[in-house]
């Protein structure tokens, strides 16, 4: 069997409101991606901006370190310089001193050209060393070599010119540096040295700088520190060497940017655009949610809906027999609060006493096969004390894997309908009674003038024959027939009367053992009580058992009881009480029946049991008169007096234990 | 003049009974086991269609005792009817008398009650069929007056003196006097007080 499901797509009606908030949560997924590249932007400028101040931080270091690392070779080369002087000097011959150990003298031909120039020879140029002369023969080269030696000279201190061309090779470029050489404040003379620049440069910066550079003696004179557009690796460093301002051209030719930030930018990317995806996922995971919200709310609407429209009264046990669930029906039908009955396990106020374990009944009904559960017809008691009837019926509590998570009980308001049923069975039985009457009217009309014929008749012989004896005119011969006639009338109202008798005493009691309490319990049971009157028992502990006829005195009881709830209601006690004990007295058993009504008058107790007799409006005076004689068929009495303490009538019905 | 009591009723001894009861009274009787068999003797000129009184018993097979008297009283009867009535039939008897019975017996009757009752019957009965006979008399003597005479007679019934007649009828009052004799003569009335009467209770 498959259950029957809803399509509650069909009933969501919520789409518009669903629509809003997709409109509001693309409005911020918009402003978050907005955020997202505006934030990318800035990060790739801030990168930018980081990357160009390294680089130029880098250029100014490299700069300066260059600027030092030659100014300081070359310090050194003037201080060798002093000390071949002084060498010169002191031995006045042309032999080659010992040279010195500074880095630019181990480099190979760094120095092209090395010598002493005497004071006196100075300033003409044909007084110079060769290699001087030829360096001076280049057209500008005269005039600062001349100047460089002037300022030794003059200042006292060294002086460099150039870097000035190689007369015969332009291409190699000369640096040229004069130390004087001072004696008790007299010039003696320069130490002059040629230094081929493109080696002074390979010999001073060390090889790791060359990797990344090239460097090159500026010739042109584009402004320092503003690299040309073309080649934005390219810088100027200066070298400021007295009288000879250098210019080194450096290129970077590994110019590639720093990996670190760009690999940081580019996890920010990637962390900007996972949240961007996890973004998506979120609102498209938000919009499902919603939607499963939505159909969730319908769904439990609906629910509601069905739970609240029900007339059946739902309840749900735990296994235990807890209440955990009643639904507004149940407790409407028994007047409490839903508070008032959850979550106890023990006996609930509603639940009228003599009835058994609520929850064992219910587990009894539903362990029932489904073809049997015809339900379990109980009573409950609504707060305000009256008694509902109702059809119960259990089933267990399910899961898909089969456990059983509970029970769940459904009970339906028979009330009315079991009022409906009373009253027919109540209208029926009238009915019957009725047509029982009228039957018995008919056959004593029919037995009144079945017996009229004969006993007219024989009255009017009788009378004709007394006619004529008394005027005397007859004869015996007459007489004989008519007296034959009248014996013969007199034997046929003989057999009406016997064939009558036998009509009535067609049914034939049967006396069969009969346990009084449970007898007294069951028809006790089956009287219908009217509302708000007490039925009280009080049977003895020990059983008493007689021989009688169970249906005739069944009849002859009901009938009994159910005059006494009928009067019960019309005396002065409230609630209206009715009271059915059973007691021994030797012999006999007394059935004795009481009620709270207006009792029985002194002048009626002898002629309440006569036939058609009745003090009821209504009633057909046939019921006491009945009850006598199926008492009487049971060799008993019935007695009628004053209740003792419920000032009603009392009849008590006294049955022989023996046949 | 001794009319005779009819008994119908189905049961036989119960006729016998009362037949014996009666007859013990001097009385005569006459027995018709049903209401059928009594309403075939009674075709008009029949000789049974004389002074008498019928006893009716309600409960009758075939023919109830109802439905017997409802054909006598199509006929004509004009004798006495008795209803004889068991337990349960009083309002039928009751209904039947209003209908023009005579009266009822209720079952089990006082025998000579029951007598008495039909004594008082035949006694009707009988006066009934002098009163008829006299009635007869007085028309054969109506029919007797001449034309005359009638229309003085209706005048005088109309209550105008002779004069008047007289006038009216354009002769002379001696000649009124003359017809008034003849008429109180014929009709054997003494005076004109009387004369009314018998017009009244006969013609």
């Amino acid at each position: 069997m498959t259950e029957p499901t809803i399509d509650f797509a069909v009933l969501d009606l919520d789409t518009r409101q669903l629509s809003v908030l997709n409109r509001r949560a693309m409005t911020w997924l918009v402003g978050m991606l907005l955020l997202v590249t505006l934030s990318i932007v800035l990060l790739a400028l801030f990168l930018r901006t980081v990357e160009a101040q390294e680089e130029d931080r880098r250029r100014t270091a490299d700069a300066q370190w260059l600027d030092q690392t030659v100014r300081f070779h070359l310090r050194r080369l003037e201080a060798d310089l002093g000390v071949l002087a002084l060498q010169v000097q002191r031995s006045e011959e042309p032999a080659p001193p010992a040279l010195p150990g500074g880095q630019l003298w181990r480099s190979a031909q760094a120095i092209a050209w090395h010598g002493w120039l005497a004071a006196d020879r100075q300033p003409a140029v044909a007084a110079w060393p060769l290699f001087l002369q030829s360096a001076a023969q280049h057209p500008d080269n005269a005039e600062a070599l001349s100047a460089m030696l002037t300022t030794t000279r003059g200042l006292q201190r060294a002086a460099y010119a150039g870097p000035l061309p190689q007369a015969g090779d332009s291409r190699v470029q000369m640096l040229w540096l004069a130390v004087p050489v001072f004696e008790r404040e007299r010039f003696v003379g320069d130490y002059v040295a040629a230094i081929r620049f493109d080696r002074l440069l390979d010999s001073v910066i060390p090889p790791w700088f060359f990797k990344d550079h090239a460097v090159a003696l500026d010739a042109e004179t584009f402004p320092l520190a503003a690299a040309p557009p073309d080649k934005p690796s390219l810088y100027v460093a200066p070298v400021n060497l007295p009288g000879a301002p250098l210019r080194l051209r450096v290129d970077a030719l590994d110019s590639r940017p720093a990996l670190a930030p760009r690999i940081f930018f580019g996890i920010a990317l990637a962390c900007l655009a996972g949240m961007v995806v996890a973004l998506y996922f979120l609102r498209r995971d938000t919009a499902r949610r919603q939607r499963a919200e939505s159909q969730l709310q319908t769904q439990m609407a609906l629910r509601t809906a069905m739970e609240r429209s029900v007339t059946l009264g739902l309840r749900a046990w735990n296994p235990d027999g807890r209440l955990l669930y009643a639904n507004q029906t149940f407790c409407r039908m028994v007047g409490l609060a839903p508070h008032d009955i959850l979550g106890h396990a023990e006996a609930m106020s509603y639940w009228p006493a003599g009835q058994g374990d609520e929850f064992q009944l219910l587990l009894q009904s539903a362990s029932l096969p489904m073809a049997q559960q015809v339900g379990v017809e109980m009573q409950l008691r609504h707060s305000q004390g009256h008694l509902l009837d109702v059809l119960a019926h259990g089933a267990p509590l399910t899961l898909g894997d089969g456990r059983v998570i509970g029970w769940m009980g459904s009970v339906l308001d028979i009330t009315e309908r079991k009022r409906v049923e009373r009253l027919a069975a109540r209208r029926q039985e009238l009915l019957e009674a009725s047509g029982r009457l009228i039957a018995v009217g008919e056959v004593a009309s029919t037995l009144a003038h079945e017996l009229n014929q004969p006993l007219g008749a024989l009255s009017s012989f009788a009378n004709g024959l007394l006619n004529r004896m008394r005027a005397g005119s007859l004869t015996l011969e007459e007489v004989t027939p008519v007296v034959e006639r009248m014996e013969r009338l007199a034997e046929k109202a003989g057999r009406v009367i016997q064939r009558v008798n036998a009509f009535a005493r067609r049914q034939e009691m049967s006396l069969q053992p009969l346990a009084l309490n449970e007898f007294i319990a069951r028809v006790a049971g089956q009287v219908p009580l009217p509302d708000g009157l007490e039925l009280q028992l009080r049977l003895p502990e020990q059983p008493l058992t007689l021989p009688a006829d169970a249906l005739l005195l069944e009849h002859a009881l009901h009938n009994l009881v159910l005059n006494a709830t009928e009067w019960a209601i019309h005396g002065g006690r409230q609630p209206a009480c009715v009271r059915i004990s059973l007691e021994q007295d030797g012999g006999l058993a007394g059935i004795r029946v009481e009620d709270s009504g207006p009792g029985v008058p002194l002048a009626q107790r002898n002629s309440i049991f006569d036939a058609f007799a009745s003090q009821k409006t209504g009633g057909m005076g046939m019921g006491l008169s009945i009850c006598r004689s199926i008492i009487e068929a049971h060799h008993g009495r019935i007695e009628v007096a004053t209740s003792a303490d419920l000032n009603g009538a009392q009849f008590t019905v006294w049955l022989p234990l023996t046949p | 003049m001794n009319p005779t009591v009819h008994i119908v009723d189905d049961d036989a001894d119960f006729r016998d009974g009362l037949a014996w009861l009666l007859d013990s009274r001097g009385l005569p009787t006459r027995n018709w086991s049903g209401g059928d068999v009594f309403l075939q003797s009674l075709r008009p000129g029949n000789p049974m269609w004389e002074c008498c009184v019928v006893l009716l018993d309600i409960r009758m097979e075939p023919l109830s005792g109802l439905a017997t008297f409802e054909q006598l009283k199509a006929m004509g009867w004009p004798w006495p009817v008795l209803f004889l009535t068991g337990h349960g039939e009083m309002s039928m008897a009751v209904a039947a008398v209003k209908n023009g019975a005579w009266d009822f017996l209720e079952k089990p009757f006082q025998n000579n009650l029951l007598v008495d009752k039909v004594e008082a019957a035949r006694q009707a009965a009988l006066a009934l069929q002098a009163d008829s006979r006299e009635r007869l008399l007085f028309q054969q003597s109506l029919a007797a007056l001449s034309a005359r005479e009638r229309e003085v007679l209706d005048q005088l019934l109309q209550g105008h003196y002779n004069k008047n007649i007289a006038e009216h009828m354009g002769i002379t009052p001696r000649t009124v006097e003359f017809h008034r004799a003849n008429i109180f003569e014929k009709l054997r009335v003494n005076s004109a007080v009387e004369l009314a009467h018998r017009m009244g209770r006969l013609a």
